[in-house]
């Protein structure tokens, strides 16, 4: 997707958990499919375990948008089948979580001013 | 393992599901993140775990990537119409044209040909004529009414002519065109063009 065509990041959010958790992830490098599934539902302590289907149609979207892209690089070449497609970030899918991490931040300053922020969720 | 082949065969199916699109692109990772997590469920608990969680995933993503696909082919279309307005307008004006043809068309063959006519249960109606005389009196005629085995119900009329007038017109009118003018039916020389019309002797 050309600059051109890209929508604005707040027309994008919110995104949907997944989506956001695969961005996260993929802040910190490449990663592929299988990696990301096992890293978001190791963040969230089981509770978002992501179906390859949910897995691979977010990031079919992501793709579209033109929030990720495919990397030819392999961190570890000698661990992974070489059938295994990697992604990383884009600038502009870094642009968009940044927006989506800053409507997330303003919601939570809105909840603790209204009911208090416990010391342990 | 006879149980992660069967697994695999009826995943492979599963995936069929998804639009074509979708699955040129995906399947193969698919599949893969299929045995990635099949090699992790050890036991036929987490095997049945396992596809409980699939069978959720499949639900949610098929629908989904179909939504995706479609929406795009609009979005793709309506681009293409857009630079093209000539040739949109054409097209919609020519199936414009179409639509209207085939609904006049049907609407003369529904009249004609299929809409029942305005009576209860008209494909039971029939038109008896010239094999019987049941109308040499009315009570004749109420008991063969009565009577009859193969009739739920049945009313006479006799052919005659009579005269309708008011102060500025008369006309000379026979009963079926009487009955015609009343029930809607078209009726010529005492028989009615109708398809149930069954001619008893």
């Amino acid at each position: 997707m050309s600059s051109k065509d890209q929508v604005a990041t707040d027309d994008l959010t919110p995104l949907s958990p997944a989506v956001f958790h695969i961005l996260l992830s993929l802040g910190e490098g490449e990663r592929h499919g299988y990696a990301l599934k096992r890293e978001i539902s190791l963040r969230t302590g089981g509770k978002l375990k992501l179906g390859p289907g949910v897995l691979y149609g977010s990031i079919n979207k992501l793709l579209e948008l033109g929030l990720i892209e495919e990397s030819d690089a392999r961190p570890d070449p000698h661990l992974d089948d070489e059938r295994r497609r990697y992604y990383r970030i884009t600038p502009y899918g870094r642009k968009v979580a940044q927006a989506e991490a800053a409507r997330m931040r303003d919601l939570v300053r809105l909840a603790a001013a209204r009911f208090g922020v416990p010391k342990r969720a | 393992m006879p149980e992660t082949a069967f697994s695999l065969r009826l995943y492979r199916w599963l995936l069929k599901l998804y639009p074509a699109g979708f699955r040129e692109d995906y399947a193969e990772l698919l599949e893969r993140a299929f045995r990635d997590e099949l090699h992790e469920s050890t036991g036929a608990a987490a095997l049945a775990i396992l596809w409980i969680r699939l069978f959720a995933d499949l639900a949610i993503s098929i629908p989904s990537q179909f939504v995706r696909e479609v929406t795009q082919d609009a979005r793709h279309a309506l681009r293409l119409w857009a630079r093209h307005p000539w040739h949109t307008g054409f097209a919609i004006l020519a199936l414009a044209i179409g639509i209207g043809a085939n609904t006049g068309v049907f609407s003369v063959v529904n009249a004609l040909l299929l809409r029942s006519l305005p009576f209860r249960d008209p494909e039971r109606l029939a038109y008896l004529s010239s094999f019987f005389e049941p109308h040499d009196s009315a009570k004749q005629f109420h008991e063969w009414r009565g009577q009859s085995a193969y009739l739920a119900d049945a009313a006479v009329f006799e052919h005659a002519f009579c005269v309708v007038a008011n102060s500025q017109t008369r006309k000379h009118m026979s009963t079926p065109e009487l009955l015609s003018s009343v029930s809607g039916l078209r009726v010529n020389s005492g028989r009615p063009r109708m398809p149930w019309a069954t001619k008893l002797r």
